[in-house]
């Protein structure tokens, strides 16, 4: 005998409302399962689940899926590690006069103030030919926070070039060969970039 | 995209000297948020890390349940999880704004350690590890109430719903699901009928999969298909059964 439709629809409802009801109702919880995989679980409760997993192939899978996920490296995208946290200096016309005291030994005439927030860094050559020197201030931050901070320069070739910030914020390079650089400054919310700097 | 592929537990400094003079445990937690900012920069630039500033901070925020100490670990580690989130297969299956799992994961996490557990973890990478499960879990359980059908978006749970903690949630399921199981259980009448029910409602296979999990048990498909549909039949008349089962 045909079965109504009425009576079809009322039979997948009882099975939609039996699936419903069951689906996965006697398997632990994936949090549960997670810590089962991590060791972290009471004796009794991780005996427990190990005793289900043997016969529940679904909960295997699960513990798959969470190991593969677990030994897979995090993959950080740029957008969040680098981009967030580079900024670009920009080139300021500085004052005619204005003392750049703390910059060790540069010649006024030749140096470059480049600004990024409330960062300003001077750059200049420094006594010897092929030398570079700086000096980082950070707003109201006290110089000393700067001190064994990380700066590099960057060369079109070749490989970087690396120096710390002293306590008083001061950087030095020498022995360089002539060419355009790129200078990156550690800071602890960012790195400053100065893209373009020419050492002849 | 250009990316960078982190696995916490390489390039770990031991913190045995002092900031400013202090002791870790003197610091601010602004300076301490400070310092792990600047030891997790340094480590997702592949350079040697200190761990100890941002396992500080976790230690007052899960042990002194301190309010500012748990914004900094949210605010710190708010990226790496949406990484996580990014990187979970399951992802793709239970579309909402990202916001959503991240405030999940680090709800679950909160929810799940408190200050008797914290001692399980030794360092660091144990409670990063932690805090990738919590990703995991709150994914896999969304995906496991959407194969059951109970909701299509998290869009249409009512608020009040999704206040409810999702170990009391699972809880009431498993209970009530349990107790049907009983019901349905004395009326099943051997392993054949048993195995059919379970493995079609419980795990949501289709009778070709019971069949090829259990071929010693039916002749064929057909056969699946014919206990199937006299078991429901006889379940589907019976008061004990319905009264489960939602009017």
């Amino acid at each position: 005998m045909q079965a109504s439709g009425s009576d079809e629809a009322g039979f997948a409802q009882f099975q939609e409302e039996l699936r419903s009801s069951l689906y996965r109702f006697d398997c632990p919880d994936a949090h549960t399962l997670g810590e089962y995989e991590l060791d972290v679980l009471d004796a009794d409760q991780r005996l427990r689940i190990a005793t289900h997993v043997v016969d529940c192939e679904e909960c295997r899978v699960d513990l798959r899926t969470l190991r593969d996920f677990l030994a897979a490296p995090t993959h950080i995208p740029e957008s969040i590690v680098e981009r967030a946290r580079r900024v670009v200096a920009t080139l300021l016309t500085s004052p005619p006069g204005l003392a750049y005291g703390g910059l060790r030994g540069a010649a006024a005439s030749a140096t470059r103030v480049f600004e990024a927030g409330d960062v300003t860094v001077t750059v200049g050559p420094g006594s010897g030919s092929g030398s570079l020197i700086g000096l980082v201030v950070v707003g109201d931050s006290s110089p000393e926070a700067l001190g064994g901070r990380s700066v590099r320069l960057l060369p079109r070739h070749g490989q970087p070039i690396h120096s710390t910030l002293d306590d008083l914020g001061n950087f030095e390079f020498n022995d360089l060969d002539p060419d355009q650089y790129a200078v990156e400054i550690d800071l602890p919310d960012s790195i400053i970039v100065i893209q373009e700097l020419r050492i002849d | 995209m250009n990316e960078a592929s982190h696995s916490f537990g390489a390039y770990v400094l031991s913190y045995t000297g002092s900031a400013n003079g202090m002791g870790l445990g003197e610091l601010p937690i602004g300076e301490l948020a400070r310092r792990c900012r600047e030891e997790t920069l340094r480590f997702l630039r592949g350079e040697p890390r200190e761990d100890a500033f941002c396992f500080e901070i976790f230690q007052r925020a899960v042990v002194k349940r301190d309010d500012d100490a748990w914004e900094a670990i949210v605010t710190q580690y708010r990226g790496i999880v949406l990484a996580y989130v990014g990187q979970h297969t399951s992802a793709a299956l239970v579309r909402e704004p990202d916001d959503y799992w991240v405030n999940r994961a680090f709800q679950r996490f909160w929810s799940a350690v408190g200050p008797d557990r914290f001692g399980s973890f030794p360092d660091l990478p144990a409670l990063l590890k932690y805090l990738k499960l919590c990703v995991h879990s709150v994914l896999l359980d969304e995906v496991r109430s959407r194969r059951a059908g109970s909701v299509t978006s998290l869009d249409e749970v009512p608020e009040t719903a999704r206040a409810d903690s999702d170990a009391e949630r699972s809880a009431v399921g498993n209970l009530s699901g349990q107790q049907l199981w009983d019901a349905i259980a004395e009326e099943l009448q051997n392993e054949a009928e048993e195995k059919v029910v379970h493995l079609s409602f419980a795990r949501d296979l289709k009778p070709a999969e019971i069949f090829q999990r259990h071929p010693h048990l039916f002749a064929s498909v057909d056969d699946v298909y014919r206990i199937k549909r006299n078991v429901l039949e006889r379940l589907r008349r019976n008061a004990n059964i319905r009264a489960f089962l939602p009017a």
